[in-house]
């Protein structure tokens, strides 16, 4: 354990580095924003050294009383569930600076001081220990993304931009009321208390609908999932590595965080319906993802699908489903964003997002096909590679409680299988296309750079999937005991 | 019961002539209906006993507005070009110097009475005047000070609006 | 209670300011400059320092005035008014030739009359205080008289605010009738010792006085006048009416009724809750189709009454505070945003339109900076203190079993962002056609911006010590 409070430090550390840009040159704000972020993740090495696997407690908990006379406190702490979203927010963070060096030229001040204040909103929000806390960090996350959408997105970038907010804005309201509701029935809004002092079943249910509304935008789950295209199609690389490595996250995280332990009982009730949206994400997803002629667009539905097995594996309810569930969020983070990033390098070039444009890239730029090719694999669940773990451990979770839906996860890994390997076999593999050969196709130095650790996360994950989920073994398992407790309870009665 | 047939008599004169006042075309009779429903109000306060406000309603609205309407009629139009004078900031000089008086002595004023508290105000005394004048004055005086104060300023406030949104040129 | 006459010290600090400003101006040549709001800030300072050594003392002016810590704070907001709506109206009476004397005095004598109403204990007090600084704001908002557009704001301010003064005035008449007395103590004592079942005599009462109130919130269904009156007067003007004149009649709302009358609340909080539900929703949706900024702020504004009456209504132990804590954020919050729309007026040009603000971002990144501050905290972002006073209203109100109108609140006040945003978007995301329609930012009018900008973080991120304030100083009346 460190004395230091290491969470607000690595919470706050960017937001300042946001606001110290503003005071220097152009040039020197790239430098900053990126030493800002780099020193971000140093300072989160002892978060990882330090943290007792064993522990099913909050670790590294700072409490300071912050409205005393509302009984509000600024807490943070972490455990298992947490840390592996505080260790992709931060490597995310640093791979956007990367990512966006060259490709923003316009307004740069300002584009790394929201991306470093996006950073700190989803720091916080991970660390959080308290909902009011949560609520702010989740608002907080919206102006910035708001603005990286809307500001250096592509032409549709306004419509994509409001379209967010709408989705977003409506499902935070409803989570407001229901924070609200929440602190009048219990009194308190630490998740440890609300987690001990839950409220009746009734109640449970209204809450569960007001906060999985705010969380399945997030994700997005099925029906509320149309906003997600658009802003990956319209915003700019960072902004979509942003999307795809985090924000989507959120959502899930959320339904760890406070559905599962505070609404068990509701969870319950509302698991059929939930697993059945998952599995039409999964599938619907991976047939609308088959038929896009866009690149962006194309990895943004499969976005859909791949959220999809995150929800479907916390709600199969058992350690192997969330476990699972977790790590598919880990693993669509990087490799989604790692996906988005070879989009990005190769949109640089060639200005043009559609798939017919491409072909015969391996040859033209034979790095850059590898890195492409490996992430393709990658989010196919090529077994080796990251997802594979996540995919088999949601299907096989499952397979435990309602085999049907495992049946539709396995016929969704099928599709998504076509639909990877064919995208990449229209860009990167048979004829040139005549425009290509003029360019300049291949990586340079500063994209390797950016693309490499991403390769190297998909590589030691894959094979090695305990270095993740050994972190959050512990943690799970009372997670899931806890809410199977609730339900004895209530049978019981 | 003669007294409330004479005031509902009075008060229906009243509402009459004040629907008349915002009626009427003609400018000329709707003051002279104004001052018409001034007198049926002082007739209200006669019936109340309170002879004093009926002769300062009679003497100060329905005398006084009217010519006061007229004066104004004729003071907004009148128009005389300001006079020059050599030192183009005396007039300057002087005037902040004597904003800066006319501040500092009504600060004076309010250190003076925040370091020299007042008595405490007696408990308002049974009145121990008779007559309805002297009655009126010295509640203006005791209970109603404040209050009468606030209405001279609100009297300043509406002068100065007025000058302000009507004046042609200031 | 201690009796003395430094309850009205503020007041008359800042009435001896406004006699100076007209003195100044009289011998000022036509055309000449002078510092003439200087003046203006002196006697805001003086209030400001006469405030601080009443607080907690709890005096008592002639027995109608009683400035105690409630009073008080609201005092202060008004400070903060009085001097941020000054910074912000120098560009303008520059530009528009205004008369600084006459404009100048009736902005402090306006607040005169505001610190006054909040701080009055009687109801004829309360009554010629609200005519004080009604009379200044209708001549403040026609003050431009060469346009037909604010003559007209002007005149229907000044018909519709002599309309709803006339109820209050009837109403103070009912409550004299009843209890034979106009001071608030008195009346709440004889209503409270009259029967249980409320007479009609009293409801008459209350309802006059509700709807007089209602009027100066600009409460739905009163608040025909807000929005042409909003427009049509100067930006620094209705910046100024939109907060000092909410703050005073809140003030004296939230006395008249939470003491006076608050053993009739079970009759009057119903209504309560139907206007400001009303308020809220009506506010907020006809805001989203407003064109021009200053009507849109204006219908945003009146959303924002039916927030503080829902705190009026939530007013319980927990949520009594929550009425002025709103108050003070909004105060600030809303007058930088007129700040900034007052500051881009360039004479010929009102920019008010949404459509102007196309690309502001390229050409005042400072200030498009400081609109979207403003505009979030209206909208109750955190960590902006739009965020801390809606949670406080919220809460207090689910607390106090009003789940609907939290519900409502809650919901209009994200519609809100969406028009709050839209001025972000344009901002931000599109760019003009016409560059450099916009003045240059005079100094004074940024350090107050700036100011403003401060205290919403302030307000927002350490909010303890001002909640605590707001709960004692309103502890002092109930």
């Amino acid at each position: 354990m460190t004395t230091y409070p290491i969470l607000s430090m690595i919470t706050f550390l960017p937001v300042l580095a946001g606001a110290a840009i503003f005071v220097c040159s152009e040039r020197v704000a790239r430098w900053l924003a990126l030493a800002g972020s780099l020193a971000t993740l140093a300072i989160s090495a002892p978060l990882y050294s330090h943290f007792d696997k064993g522990s099913t407690g909050l670790q590294f908990v700072e409490s300071v009383p912050w409205i005393p006379s509302w009984n509000v406190v600024y807490s943070v702490g972490i455990d298992g569930i947490s840390l592996p979203f505080i260790f992709l927010s931060t490597v995310v963070s640093v791979l956007c600076v990367g990512a966006s060096w060259t490709a923003v030229q316009m307004r740069v001040r300002e584009f790394y001081a929201s991306l470093l204040l996006a950073e700190t909103a989803m720091i916080g929000l991970f660390a959080a220990t308290n909902l009011f806390l949560f609520y702010v960090f989740w608002e907080l996350m919206i102006v910035p993304m708001f603005l990286l959408i809307g500001v250096w997105g592509g032409p549709r970038r306004i419509h994509a931009a409001i379209k967010f907010l709408l989705f977003t804005l409506a499902g935070s309201v409803l989570m407001l009321v229901g924070l609200i509701t929440l602190l009048r029935a219990s009194g308190t809004l630490d998740f440890q208390a609300l987690a001990a002092t839950r409220p009746n079943a009734a109640l449970q249910s209204w809450l569960f609908v007001a906060f999985t509304a705010a969380f399945a935008v997030k994700v997005p789950m099925f029906p509320v999932h149309t906003w997600l295209p658009d802003a990956h199609t319209e915003a700019p690389t960072a902004g979509s590595v942003i999307l795809a490595g985090i924000l989507l996250k959120m959502g899930g995280y959320g339904l760890l965080r406070i559905a599962l332990p505070i609404l068990p009982d509701a969870v319950r009730l509302f698991r059929g319906p939930m697993l059945a949206l998952s599995a039409i994400a999964i599938v619907y997803g991976a047939y609308v993802t088959l038929a896009q002629t866009d690149v962006k667009r194309l990895i943004a539905y499969s976005s859909i699908s791949h959220m999809g097995f995150v929800t479907l594996g916390i709600f199969t309810l058992n350690r192997n489903g969330i476990e699972g569930a977790i790590l598919q969020m880990v693993n669509h983070g990087i490799v989604t964003g790692a996906l988005f990033l070879c989009v990005g390098m190769i949109y640089e070039r060639t200005h043009t997002r559609e798939i017919a444009a491409y072909g015969g890239v391996a040859k033209l730029a034979p790095i850059y096909s590898t890195f492409l090719a490996l992430f393709c694999l990658a989010a196919a669940g090529l077994p080796g590679l990251n997802s594979f773990v996540g995919e088999f451990l949601i299907i096989s979770g499952a397979f435990d409680t309602r085999p049907w839906y495992g049946v539709m996860a396995v016929w969704g890994v099928a599709l998504g299988t076509t639909y990877i390997l064919w995208l990449y076999y229209r860009v990167a593999l048979g004829e040139v296309k005549p425009g290509l050969r003029a360019l300049r196709l291949d990586l340079d130095l500063r994209e390797v750079a950016t693309l490499a650790p991403m390769a190297a996360l998909v590589l030691t994950i894959g094979l090695y999937p305990e270095s993740v989920l050994g972190f959050l073994r512990t943690s799970v398992a009372q997670l899931v005991v806890a809410s199977a407790a609730s339900a004895a309870v209530v049978g019981g009665m | 019961m003669a007294q409330a047939i004479a005031f509902y008599f009075i008060a229906a004169c009243i509402l009459g002539f004040a629907v008349l006042v915002v009626t009427t075309r003609d400018t000329v009779h709707s003051v002279l209906f104004l001052v018409l429903d001034f007198l049926f109000v002082a007739a209200l306060y006669v019936l109340l006993g309170a002879q004093f406000l009926a002769a300062i309603q009679v003497l100060v609205y329905a005398g006084g507005i009217v010519v006061l309407y007229l004066f104004v009629v004729m003071l907004v139009n009148l128009k005389r070009p300001p006079e020059a004078h050599e030192d183009p900031h005396r007039r300057t000089k002087l005037g902040f110097g004597l904003a800066a008086a006319v501040l500092l002595e009504l600060g004076a004023i309010a250190v003076y009475g925040s370091v020299n508290p007042a008595a405490p105000m007696p408990a308002t005394p049974a009145i121990p005047v008779s007559g309805n004048t002297e009655q009126v004055g010295w509640l203006l005086y005791t209970s109603y000070l404040i209050p009468f104060e606030i209405a001279s300023m609100l009297l300043l406030v509406a002068m100065i609006g007025a000058i302000v949104l009507a004046k042609r040129e200031l | 209670m201690i009796s003395s006459l430094n309850a009205i010290v503020p007041m008359l600090c800042v009435t001896a300011a406004g006699l100076a400003a007209m003195v100044a101006e009289s011998f000022r040549d036509p055309g000449e400059r002078m510092p003439i709001a200087g003046l203006g800030i002196v006697g805001l300072v003086g209030a400001a320092v006469a405030t601080l050594l009443l607080w907690n003392h709890n005096v008592s002016s002639f027995g109608v005035v009683s400035a105690d810590n409630f009073g008080l704070f609201v005092t202060w907001i008004l400070i903060i008014v009085g001097a941020l709506s000054i910074a912000f109206s120098g560009p303008t009476v520059e530009r528009e030739r205004l008369p600084a004397g006459e404009y100048y005095a009736l902005m402090l004598f306006a607040i005169a009359g505001m610190m006054l109403m909040a701080t009055a204990s009687d109801l004829l007090i309360i009554f010629l205080a609200l005519e004080v600084l009604s009379i200044a704001v209708y001549v403040l908002t026609g003050i431009r008289r060469d346009s037909a557009q604010a003559s007209e704001a002007a005149f229907k301010y000044f018909l519709l605010g002599a309309f709803s003064s006339t109820f209050f005035l009837y109403g103070i008449a009912f409550t004299y009738g009843l209890t034979g007395s106009t001071h608030l103590d008195r009346v709440g004592s004889l209503i409270a010792a009259q029967a249980m079942a409320p007479t009609p005599m009293q409801l008459l009462a209350v309802g006059f006085l509700l709807v007089g109130f209602a009027f100066k919130v600009s409460a739905v269904p009163f608040h025909m006048w807000t929005p042409d009156a909003y427009e049509g007067a100067p930006p620094a003007v209705t910046g100024f009416m939109s907060t000092g004149v909410k703050a005073a009649a809140f003030a004296a709302f939230a006395r008249v009724f939470l003491t006076a009358f608050e053993p009739l609340r079970g009759d009057w909080g119903v209504i309560l809750s139907v206007v400001a539900g009303a308020t809220m929703i009506v506010g907020t949706v006809v805001g989203v189709a407003q064109s021009n900024v200053k009507r849109m702020l204006a219908y945003s504004s009146i959303a924002h009454g039916g927030y503080l009456l829902v705190a009026l209504i939530a007013a319980n132990d927990v949520g009594k505070g929550a009425v002025l804590f709103y108050l003070l954020t909004y105060a600030v919050t809303n007058l930088g945003a007129f700040g900034v729309i007052a500051v881009l007026d360039n004479g010929d040009r009102a920019n008010d339109r949404v459509s102007d603000y196309a690309g502001l971002w390229n050409e005042h990144p400072g200030l498009a900076a400081l609109m979207t501050i403003f505009l979030l905290s209206l909208g109750g972002f955190p960590p902006m203190a739009g965020f801390i006073a809606k949670w406080y209203v919220f809460s207090a109100a689910v607390k106090a079993g009003d789940n609907a109108l939290a519900i409502i609140g809650v919901l209009t006040s994200v519609v809100s962002v969406f028009f709050y945003l839209r001025i972000v978007v344009m901002m931000y995301m599109t760019s003009s056609s016409q560059p450099l329609r916009f003045p240059a930012v005079p100094k004074i009018a940024s350090v107050a911006l700036a100011v403003s900008a401060i205290l919403i973080f302030y307000l927002g991120i350490l909010p303890t010590r001002v909640l605590d304030w707001a709960a004692e100083s309103i502890s002092t009346i109930f």
